[in-house]
């Protein structure tokens, strides 16, 4: 008993060291800087073209925020596999998984603390923007909506399913760079396509994680599932909504599943 | 008690055994060279007692401990270098080797205090706050010793220690090795350079395409096959009738003279090796310089077992 207490008291001490290691990789690396400054663009621009080219502001917060976090789930891929896409990969591809390898270091707790750092940048990241955001209704509108808490926690779920599909990648994959652009690929392309193909067939893609994360921005506008049926033609165009808690659900396992799998993949890969 | 066993460890790459059924004990405080060709399984070997890797079949322990099921016990007494080392290259020597000497439980002043005393140890002071991406390969193969001995290891498993280092940056690793091993540690130390395993291992096994060939103490494979040589440097080059008489001598298997310097090979006792150095002095008048036991044995017995397993 008190063997498993210090085990799991040293194993914790690791995942933090880790973790603060990982994060000065980011912080020297320039990365956190370079999104934040892409960040604080996307932000500025949603704020500034409106005023340049006198298109009025919407009348409502809630609608202004729905337009301002239409780039969320842009940001939050690129962050995804800007922090994750090397984590594990490059221990193998630049060999530095042989220094760090043979320490009484239990992989999980090496992948778990690189997970922390890259979430801990993706979320520095995401919650300047959010900010930003709430800045500018402080300004225009001089509140903030109550939904976006709700939507920063969407979000935050959302961070993590896309680390874990990066981290998967990471551990699948010997190179960075491929880890980095396949996550890049399956959430730009294709689960986007996938969830356009579904809905085309007339069925709910709920359970495609691109197609989830809309909550983020629903949770200001919530609007029901509809379907149009072209005049004179059999054809019918469906448009669906992500739903709670459904989509939220789907979100936690994906995340659960995919880093799960990880270090299951990370536990058992040899370092040739 | 055994610091390292290896129990009929084999392993595969695909359908390319690399390992044939490795049984190896080396005993707390000895140090034991591993010798062997290229793709010989050395490296193959290393890698799984680091748990970098895992055995296709049998097992390895570190003092008593599984490499595999206890990899976390069995690691705590390792220290390690394993290939080319390469480091996070954001990173000083100093921070890198606090990040490696914090995950092994080590702290504060005294962390800091080791890590100066083994930065010196490897001299690399001078550079312990510049990032490591600038460093050389001998600069991180310096370093790769410098994370090794940090926690200041009972075993130490060396993958080529000298591998990208000058003249003398090998003498300074050797060096260095040598003190681990003067302290008691144990040392497995794979390498090219037989004399480097000669100088500072009491034991060598020798390995060849994943089989065992040998495994002894250097001087009791000498004797197995009768392989001792003699290093003679001279004041004046000898004729060659002089060269003819010296090998006709009881026990002489062979001379070789080039310049002021005779390569002696013969069978016999330290007395023998004694007694041959009175006879050139007395019988022959050879005026000698140095008289010295050759580290070219070694060489001939690696390679009469590597032409043999073949």
């Amino acid at each position: 008993m008190h063997k498993t207490e210090n085990a799991r008291s040293r194993d914790l001490k690791q995942i933090g060291i880790v973790a603060r290691y990982e994060f000065l990789k980011h912080l020297r690396r320039k990365r956190l800087y370079a999104v934040l400054i892409v960040s604080a663009l996307i932000a500025a621009l949603q704020f500034t073209v409106p005023l340049a080219f006198n298109i009025p502001f919407p009348t409502e917060a809630k609608n202004w925020a729905y337009g301002f976090l239409g780039f969320i789930g842009f940001l939050i891929i690129i962050t995804g596999a800007f922090f994750a896409g090397d984590a594990i990969a490059s221990e193998f591809e630049h060999k530095t998984g042989f220094i760090v390898f043979p320490n009484p270091v239990r992989r999980s707790s090496l992948v778990i603390g690189k997970f922390i750092a890259a979430f801990a940048s993706a979320l520095l990241t995401v919650s300047f923007y959010y900010a930003l955001g709430a800045f500018a209704m402080l300004g225009i509108y001089g509140s903030i909506p109550v939904e976006t808490a709700l939507s920063f926690a969407y979000a935050i779920l959302y961070i993590c399913s896309v680390l874990g599909f990066t981290f998967l990648f990471s551990s699948l994959l010997k190179g960075s760079m491929g880890a980095t652009l396949l996550s890049f690929f399956t959430f730009f392309l294709v689960f986007s396509i996938t969830s356009s193909v579904i809905t085309l067939t007339g069925n709910e893609p709920w359970y495609i994680p691109t197609y989830a994360s809309g909550i983020i921005n629903d949770v200001f506008n919530p609007q029901q599932d509809a379907v149009i049926q072209v005049p004179g033609s059999s054809f019918r165009f469906y448009t669906f909504y992500p739903k709670l808690p459904i989509s939220a659900i789907i979100l936690s396992i994906y995340f659960v599943v995919t880093f799960a799998l990880s270090m299951v993949i990370i536990n058992r890969k040899e370092m040739t | 008690m055994e610091a390292i066993i290896t129990e009929n460890l084999t392993k595969y790459y695909g359908k390319f055994l690399a390992l044939k059924g490795l049984n190896i004990k080396i005993e707390k405080g000895h140090s034991v060279g591993f010798l062997g060709p290229n793709g010989a399984g050395k490296s193959t070997t290393i890698k799984i007692l680091c748990n970098l890797i895992r055995p296709s079949k049998g097992k390895a322990f570190v003092f008593g401990h599984n490499t595999l099921e206890e990899s976390i016990d069995a690691l705590k007494y390792v220290g390690a270098l394993v290939e080319t080392p390469e480091f996070y290259s954001f990173l000083t020597p100093m921070e890198s080797l606090s990040y490696l000497g914090k995950l092994r439980g080590m702290a504060g002043d005294d962390l800091e205090k080791r890590i100066l005393q083994v930065l010196e140890t490897v001299k690399l002071s001078e550079w312990k706050n510049t990032k490591i991406g600038k460093f050389s390969r001998g600069m991180k193969q310096r370093l790769g010793v410098a994370q090794a001995i940090l926690h200041d290891p009972a075993i130490l498993i060396l993958d080529e220690p000298a591998l990208g280092l000058d003249p003398r940056g090998m003498y300074e690793m050797r060096e260095i090795i040598k003190t681990i091993v003067r302290e008691g540690k144990t040392v497995f130390l794979a390498s090219h350079m037989l004399h480097e395993v000669q100088e500072i291992c009491d034991s060598v096994a020798l390995i060849d395409r994943g089989n065992l060939l040998a495994y002894d103490r250097i001087e009791n494979l000498e004797k197995v096959f009768k392989v001792k040589k003699i290093l003679v440097e001279l004041l004046q080059p000898l004729e060659k009738k002089q060269i003819d008489r010296i090998q006709k001598l009881e026990g002489i298997r062979a001379v070789s003279a080039e310049e002021k310097c005779l390569t002696i090979s013969f069978e016999g006792s330290e007395k023998d090796q004694a007694e041959l150095l009175t006879t050139l002095i007395k019988d022959f008048g050879v005026q000698i310089v140095s008289y010295k036991p050759s580290l070219e044995a070694l060489e001939e017995v690696y390679l009469q077992l590597i032409k043999e397993g073949n």
